[in-house]
């Protein structure tokens, strides 16, 4: 699924990582973890072509897509045109089974009161849900995380296993690689975690 | 000597050019400030729009008018008529100010929303059209009204070469009729009503903005 | 006591003389000084057959002459306000001028010329309405030009300029048919420009003449100090100096 080959990156002279090498083939929650700084984040951006690959390759075998840690929704569109607006992209489905599609997910995921209300009315966990919502519907089947549980209280990190295992074991069959400093939490999820050290 | 409601509907009829001369004007400076913004996002012909730039901003719209006018028909086999030779002045030069504008507030967007677009795989066209201009607009709205106030102002730059706008049209009554001070405060007010309405609509499309955030 | 009175009234009288020593008497005459030959600007000086002759004037009436760069369509009204004393143009005397403003005699008789682009249109295309739908002649704004346009070709638009060069431009760029000006203009401009040629369309039945404002003291001095010009062939060395 996710074939990490000896990558290196360099930024402001500074080596961030070094030859760094990683594999994932089966489907499930994986974690990755290091100190404040390591290049944790930058490594996933360069997984979901975000940020330049100085050297080595990074071979992704299923579609991927990015939970931001501010979310980055987009403030303009409602909650349910946040879902949609992407999907129109990669489907040639109806108006009708897109609709339907997005009002299931939202369904699984507790939002539907909110369909058709606007980001910044929502709090932190449900715009979360939303950033989720939004990555299923285009058919990501590994969706990497940047510290999804900064920000979140006891209950919304409850529930946000809850809904990591459901995607997991559920119909879409998502896959998820997160990045946390929270090493309780990714003890409780993850099949397998990463260490991601300083180069030295 | 006319009286004055017969001033005020000689020189009124100068409206309609105005109106037309600053709608034309406002949408191709948008179009192509949009287009030069963009290009300038993805860092593409940038010498080339920084020279542009650099010449519509620093010459005066007086002498870029009599140019489309005058010059152009002599070297190109195209003859502008006097409005469209006053809309593409009033364009480039406008379109000049236009890319500044978008291109603060295209750095004052997060640049968050770019990789979520990216990683949404968004295809650029819609993303520009649906999530990015629209957000940007939302950002430099008063920018935007400060510019149409200026824009409808610099219309009267027409009047130079004898296009019957209201700022002619009191000319000509003034010549006509030797008196200066009242058509002159009729074609004030005329463009001072004007304004007023544009102030008037961007704060209502403003407001509606505003409800939405 | 006498002293002191007599001192006083030595003070008085001489300050009485140097007054009128300092201060002259001048006449402020408007011109639109981009009217060559009558009125422009060379080397930083406005200069031309009316500048010549204003500045005669204003010696004969024992005033300094002092000169303001007014345009075309702004003069009358400056006359009218009294910010000038009298404007100096290549007016042409025309009814609704002398409504409201006083006019000198005429001191030159101008004919009307129709400027075109290598003789793309005949004098008696001027009448011939079908022409006009789609194309526009050039005028000078406020002039008598465009009163006599009026007047006479009603059916053809005009468009209305505050520069004779502007016209010319606008007829070298094919936006115009072509440009009523005066002959004397037109000429110049003919022969600075090999493509336009000038067609007589008649001499003008008013002249120029001096505006003045309404009930001015000055005019009857004008007149006869232009009636002395004529008789010493004046206006005539100013003919040939300035316009052959």
């Amino acid at each position: 699924m996710l074939n990490i080959n000896s990558i290196s990156k360099t930024f402001n002279n500074k080596k961030i990582l070094d030859n760094f090498s990683l594999s994932i083939t089966k489907q499930g929650i994986y974690g990755l973890k290091g100190e404040s700084g390591v290049g944790k984040t930058t490594l996933l951006k360069m997984i979901q072509n975000l940020e330049a690959i100085d050297s080595g390759t990074i071979e992704v075998g299923v579609k991927t897509s990015f939970m931001f840690q501010d979310f980055q929704l987009f403030p303009h569109f409602t909650v349910l045109e946040n879902v949609i607006y992407a999907s129109k992209f990669c489907f040639r489905s109806s108006k009708e089974e897109c609709l339907y599609k997005a009002k299931k997910i939202l369904q699984d995921l507790d939002l539907l009161d909110k369909i058709s209300e606007y980001p910044h009315r929502l709090s932190g966990g449900q715009k979360q849900r939303v950033a989720f919502a939004r990555a299923i519907m285009i058919g990501a089947k590994l969706i990497l995380c940047d510290e999804p549980t900064s920000g979140l209280d006891f209950e919304s990190k409850e529930n946000l296993k809850k809904i990591l295992f459901s995607f997991l074991n559920g119909e879409s069959r998502v896959s998820f690689f997160i990045v946390s400093h929270d090493l309780e939490f990714l003890f409780s999820v993850c099949s397998e975690t990463f260490l991601l050290k300083k180069p030295d | 000597m006319e009286s004055i409601i017969e001033t005020a509907f000689f020189i009124g009829k100068g409206v309609w050019l105005t109106l037309s001369l600053f709608v034309m004007s406002f949408i191709l400076s948008w179009f192509l400030g949009s287009i030069m913004a963009i290009s300038l996002h993805y860092k593409k012909m940038i010498k080339p729009i920084k020279i542009f730039i650099s010449i519509f901003r620093g010459t005066p719209l007086i002498l870029q008018l009599s140019f489309f006018y005058f010059v152009i028909p002599r070297f190109l086999f195209f003859r502008p008529s006097l409005f469209w030779a006053s809309s593409f002045a009033l364009a480039l030069n406008g379109s000049a100010y236009v890319t500044e504008i978008l291109r603060s507030g295209l750095e004052s967007l997060p640049i968050g929303q770019f990789e979520a677009i990216k990683s949404l795989y968004i295809p650029r066209f819609y993303a520009w059209k649906d999530l990015i201009l629209p957000q940007v607009i939302r950002n430099v709205f008063p920018s935007i009204t400060n510019y149409s106030v200026a824009l409808i102002k610099e219309t009267s730059l027409i009047s130079i070469l004898g296009g019957m706008d209201i700022t002619r049209l009191f000319q000509v009554i003034s010549a006509r009729d030797f008196t200066y001070f009242v058509p002159l405060c009729i074609a004030g007010s005329y463009y001072y009503i004007l304004v007023i309405l544009i102030e008037f609509f961007s704060d209502k499309i403003g407001k509606k903005f505003y409800v939405e955030h | 006591m006498n002293v002191i009175s007599f001192f006083s009234c030595l003070v008085l009288f001489f300050f009485g003389c140097s007054k009128s020593l300092v201060i002259e008497e001048s006449i402020v005459f408007g011109t639109s000084a981009d009217y060559p030959p009558f009125e422009y600007v060379e080397k930083g000086e406005i200069v031309g057959f009316d500048i010549d002759l204003a500045k005669e004037i204003g010696l004969r009436l024992k005033k300094k002459v002092i000169f303001k760069n007014i345009p075309f369509a702004g003069l009358l009204g400056a006359v009218h306000s009294g910010v000038i004393d009298a404007a100096i143009s290549t007016l042409t005397l025309t009814e609704e001028r002398q409504l409201s403003s006083d006019f000198t005699k005429t001191y030159y008789l101008e004919g009307l010329s129709l400027l075109t682009y290598e003789n793309n249109i005949k004098k008696e295309d001027l009448s011939d309405s079908s022409l006009w739908k789609d194309h526009k002649v050039g005028v000078l704004l406020g002039s008598s030009m465009e009163i006599w346009m009026k007047k006479n070709f009603p059916h053809i638009q005009l468009q209305l300029f505050d520069m004779a060069t502007q016209i010319i431009e606008a007829i070298n760029s094919g936006h115009l048919k072509g440009g009523i000006l005066d002959m004397t203009q037109s000429s110049i401009f003919c022969k600075k420009n090999k493509n336009l040629k000038n067609i007589f369309l008649g001499k003008t039945e008013e002249g120029y003449a001096i505006a003045l404002p309404k009930k001015s003291k000055l005019k009857e001095e004008i007149n006869k100090i232009l009636e002395d010009l004529e008789k010493e062939k004046f206006l005539e060395k100013l003919s040939k100096k300035w316009i052959e």
